[in-house]
């Protein structure tokens, strides 16, 4: 038995070999690629246009995950956090931290290349990684830029502005690639900056068009901010982007922008090649609480009572859980996934009326969720099985000042937040309903990928790596990490075996179950 | 099945809440009985045991299904410097350090239960090779080459006190050895012509028990300086003898100032522990003028030599040669080299390899095996008594050294370049010296240590920074995990609540491996 396996190990280099020097074997990148991810790939931010986070991938299941081991880990020796989604493609994974890109072997864990970004001033809050379009990686700098690089040796062909990062603009996301458009948004809090989706043209790096959030800067009581930070999804056969938008500027004082202040905290679909508006839909209207609404917008087909539907799903940093048909953007559900104290209800359209009670006052409002939000960045995932969303929340009370001496210019105000917890919620998405909630302790910052076996994969606030059974939140499986996830678990299957690659702190693990061992 | 388990697993966290909860009966002691037998659920010193074969009787892991290895938790520093220590264990708690910092964390979780941070300071910042403990207290040195005694439920300091002056080039990396009441420490420090010296001191108050000079004062003519004692040293309790490596005398690639075999560095002592007096010396590099310090862990062995029954002390030496002495009086048992050796006459009649004067470094180069590295280095080996092998991770390499007189008879006093260098694990039969078996672990070399346990195992890991197991017969690859960094420490294994755990370290990550849960 050992004697065969090894012969056909040895098979299988020869042919990959083969694979690796001869481009016709090899991976092309393209629309046809990105609508259709093979297993053995995770071309973009999310693994697929849907925003799922679901793997089809099987090989590690219930009754095995107890054996799941480490193949290798790659330590990046940096300070910062890894807070990326590395892409997958032609074996190669590609990862980031703010000012550098590992293209790091998947099998192995040997590093290939390694492109540090010149020293600059934007915030290097974090970044969640890289774009691949045919042979080349797109990365976005502290700084608001963007850089074109060969996936082949990290070579750079362009790099261009975004937006000025002397403004107080910076940029952490991966971008999103639609055709022929590599799709980016823009990060920035502290300053009344006006925002936007851009898109530009993968081999000149030229812009292809700019969807404004915001009305012209100096329009009267119109608002600003509405940052894009997060990549968003498509819907290939409704030609549709989906993209969240940010809270509005002054932050935390609404006085200065009466109304619902749009295009902020929504979520908008646009057309990929000329960045129009087709319809909103707003999470947080007339926002004072930094309730960015750019969370996942995860494109599920199913039937929504009875009537099949193409749905639009997000959990809010509001605390709210939204089921939108994306066609049009009408409401299909609109439910609470935590605990929530800031709105007085829903209106007909399905989105929540702020409170005025529940703004920044100048002795303090006792605020559910906190500034954090019930959940944030890291990655939702959807079960098509069990129907069920599951996500990282976090039930959490924050105490919201309004300080009118500090002007009505960036923050605005000031918050505290004073408790807070973390729970996998796995959300019923045709009632709105709780199915089971896993605890996590303190504040964790980890995705969640489901397979599927049945397996959600996601970490708790101790820095463990969790194994969960889907249909019912229990523990099947875990392992310390050492530091709290700040980032999505992928999966992938090379030569037979299935990865799982998770990361936390500086340090980038990929599981498998035993080699030969099953 | 599942239930009962469930229950057992239960009953074990009651009594482990019992004895976390201050009962101090149920708490390890840390005192001369558990250092010279540490259980299986801890390793008390930097070697594990006084003994330095880094062979455990754990059994647990065994070839057939070390296959099936699995991590049970990775800690993470945060930090920039690379794990070289071996951690403690103790109670349940970890204890490991890099330079100017020391973390407590939970062995069973690899939850951080305290982290001391040692102030700023000057002192040379090149690694850290773990703590000492003695009771309730640790000793941890410092890179300015204090001495610190923290307590170990909380980090918290007792007393600091000076080894050495880091203004005059000294400098501190090691763990110190504890015997009976005895915190027995030594110093570094390369490039300028200062003595080395092994002290003790006491473990309650930081005085100074006794101190023994590796070298004549500063100053003395046609004698030389360094010899420094940088390495944790082992300990025979029934002949009550510590053994105690030293390092290459100074100048260092130059010893016209320094006619003779310049005693006592590149030397394995043998020092009475309560007086710090010198029993014995073996003398692995006479005139070394290649930085070959002898500080290799000197191996304690009781066994059968040549139909003998004899207690022994082994030493791969950095300078390519592997020792078997009579660790009862020094004298040699056995003389070998374990790879490419190009700078000896061959061995005097004490089994001391005699320099070849025309391999000194001279003006125009002399190409050298091995490297200034060495054959091996700080990196610690094993000894596997069921098989005789001693497994050393060994440097097959070659340097150019050059003399440069116009730089005068100080500090380094030339150069030297490496000019090739590999890395394999080699298997020698203590018996004759020859190698068995030799498992390549790549270019450059490996930096990580080696554990052999009862059930025929060695944990290694290779130059492209995997772990490995191997089969300590054959040397055949069991199972493997890519690590992400380079290794630069030595792997320890323990027992806790019937689980067997392997603990290796790279770059600045702890893992802790172990077969899966029955589910």
């Amino acid at each position: 038995m050992k004697l065969l396996k090894n012969a056909s190990y040895f098979a299988f280099g020869a042919a990959l070999t083969i694979a690796l020097v001869s481009p016709v074997i090899a991976q092309n990148v393209d629309s046809t690629m990105l609508l259709k991810p093979p297993a053995d790939s995770w071309p973009s931010y999310h693994g697929d246009y849907s925003g799922k986070r679901h793997s089809s991938l099987t090989q590690i299941n219930a009754q095995n995950v107890g054996n799941l081991s480490l193949a290798w880990a790659f330590q990046t020796g940096q300070l910062a956090a890894i807070k990326a989604s590395p892409l997958l493609v032609d074996g190669i994974l590609y990862f980031t931290v703010p000012d550098n890109l590992w293209a790091v072997d998947a099998r192995s864990g040997h590093q290939l290349w390694h492109y540090k970004y010149p020293p600059n001033k934007g915030d290097h809050i974090g970044q969640r990684g890289v774009a691949i379009y045919k042979d080349w990686i797109f990365f976005m700098g502290p700084d608001a830029h963007m850089v074109s690089l060969n996936a082949k040796d990290g070579s750079v062909r362009w790099n261009i502005a975004v937006a000025d990062s002397s403004k107080g603009y910076w940029t952490t996301m991966a971008p999103l690639v639609v055709g022929n458009h590599v799709i980016a948004g823009i990060g920035g809090d502290l300053d009344n900056l006006p925002t936007f989706v851009k898109s530009f043209d993968p081999e000149t790096g030229a812009m292809q068009w700019e969807w404004d959030v915001d009305p012209p800067p100096g329009t009267p009581n119109a608002t600003t901010g509405g940052t894009t930070w997060m990549p968003g999804t498509y819907d290939p056969d409704l030609h549709l982007l989906y993209w969240g938008t940010g809270n509005p500027t002054p932050v935390l004082t609404g006085s200065t922008r009466p109304g619902d202040n749009l295009y902020t905290c929504s979520i908008v679909a646009l057309n990929p090649d000329t960045g129009k508006l087709v319809w909103s839909f707003q999470p947080s209207p007339h926002d004072t609480h930094d309730w960015d609404a750019v969370e996942t917008p995860v494109l599920v087909d199913g039937k929504f009572h009875g009537r099949p539907r193409k749905m639009l799903m997000q959990a809010s940093r509001n605390g709210y859980f939204f089921v939108l048909d994306r066609t049009n953007g009408k409401h299909l559900l609109t439910s609470t996934f935590g605990p929530v104290n800031w709105s007085m209800g829903v209106d007909k359209r399905g989105q929540p009326i702020p409170n005025p009670a529940k703004e920044p006052a100048p002795d303090g409002r006792l605020i559910a969720p906190d500034e954090g939000g019930l959940t944030n960045y890291r990655a939702p995932s959807f079960d098509p099985k069990t129907g069920l969303f599951l996500v990282d929340a976090r039930p959490s009370y924050s105490v919201y000042f309004a300080k009118p001496a500090d002007g009505t210019y960036g923050w605005a105000g000031a918050d505290y937040s004073v408790w807070s917890k973390s729970v996998i919620e796995a959300i019923d998405y045709q009632t709105g309903k709780i199915r089971w909630s896993h605890e996590l302790g303190p504040s964790s910052g980890a995705g969640i990928l489901t397979t599927d076996a049945g397996l959600a994969f996601t970490g708790d606030g101790h820095g463990n790596l969790l194994v969960l059974d889907t249909s019912d939140g229990k523990t099947l499986w875990h392992a310390g990490t050492g530091v709290p996830m700040q980032s999505s678990p992928t999966t992938y299957e090379l030569d037979g075996r299935q990865y799982v690659l998770t990361s936390s702190g500086s340090v980038l693990f990929a599981w498998a179950l035993p080699e030969g061992g099953q | 099945m599942k239930f009962p388990k469930s229950a057992l697993l239960l009953a074990a966290g009651a009594v482990i809440a019992i004895a976390c909860d201050g009962r101090a009966s149920f708490a390890q002691d840390v005192n001369a009985a558990m250092l010279a037998n540490p259980p299986a659920d801890s390793w008390p010193g930097y070697h594990g045991d006084y003994s330095g074969k880094r062979h455990s009787s754990l059994t647990q892991i065994t070839p057939q299904n070390v296959k099936d290895l699995g991590l049970a938790w990775a800690f993470q520093t945060g930090q920039i410097a690379e794990i070289k220590s071996s951690p403690l264990l103790v109670d349940g708690i970890l204890y490991f350090t890099v330079p100017d910092n020391i973390w407590a964390v939970d062995a069973r979780s690899g939850h951080q239960i305290w982290h001391y941070i040692y102030p700023p300071n000057k002192g040379l910042h090149i690694g850290h090779r773990g703590v000492g403990m003695y009771k309730d207290w640790l000793y941890f040195m410092t890179p300015d080459a204090h001495l610190i005694s923290l307590n170990a439920k909380d980090g918290t300091v007792r007393w600091n006190v000076v080894v050495a002056d880091v203004t005059k080039g000294y400098w501190t990396t090691m763990a110190p050895l504890i015997v009976g009441n005895h915190v027995l420490v030594g110093v570094s420090g390369d490039f300028d012509n200062l003595s080395g010296f092994v002290r003790s001191i006491d473990p309650e108050t930081g005085a100074m028990q006794w101190q023994w000079d590796s070298t004549p004062p500063v100053g003395t003519p046609n004698q030389p300086t360094g010899g420094m004692t940088w390495m944790t040293g082992t300990y025979d309790p029934a002949l009550n003898l510590v053994y105690w490596g030293t390092g290459n005398p100074t100048p260092v690639l130059n010893g016209s100032t320094r006619p003779g075999d310049d005693l006592y560095t590149c030397t394995i002592v043998a020092l009475n522990p309560e007086t710090g007096k010198l029993v014995w010396s073996f003398q692995p590099s006479p005139h070394d003028t290649h930085d070959w310090d002898a500080v290799e862990t000197p191996v304690l062995v009781d066994g059968d030599f040549h139909g003998e029954q004899k207690k022994m002390l082994m030493q791969t030496s950095r300078n390519g040669y592997f020792f078997v002495l009579d660790r009862t009086n020094g004298k040699n048992l056995l003389t070998s080299t374990f790879g490419p050796v190009n700078w000896s006459k061959g061995v005097d009649p004490q089994g001391q390899p005699i320099p070849n004067p025309a391999k000194e470094p001279a003006p125009d180069g002399r190409l050298i095996a091995p490297d200034e590295g060495g054959m091996t280095n700080y990196r610690s080996p094993s000894f596997d008594p069921k098989t005789g092998l001693f497994i050393v991770d060994a440097h097959p390499s070659y340097s150019v050294y050059f003399a440069k007189p116009a730089d005068g008879t100080y500090g380094w006093a030339g150069a030297d370049y490496s000019l090739w260098g590999k890395g394999v694990i080699e298997a020698i039969d203590y018996q004759t010296g020859k190698i068995r078996w030799t498992h390549e672990l790549g270019p450059g070399g490996s930096g990580a240590g080696v554990l052999t346990t009862a059930s025929g195992l060695a944990f290694t890991g290779d130059a492209t920074g995997n772990f490995l197991a191997l089969d300590t017969t054959d040397g055949k690859t069991l199972w493997h995990a890519g690590s992400g960094s380079r290794i630069q420490s030595s792997p320890i294994t323990y027992e806790l609540d019937g689980r067997q755990y392997v603990l290796t370290s790279s770059g600045g990550v702890l893992f802790a491996w172990a077969l899966p849960k029955p589910i």
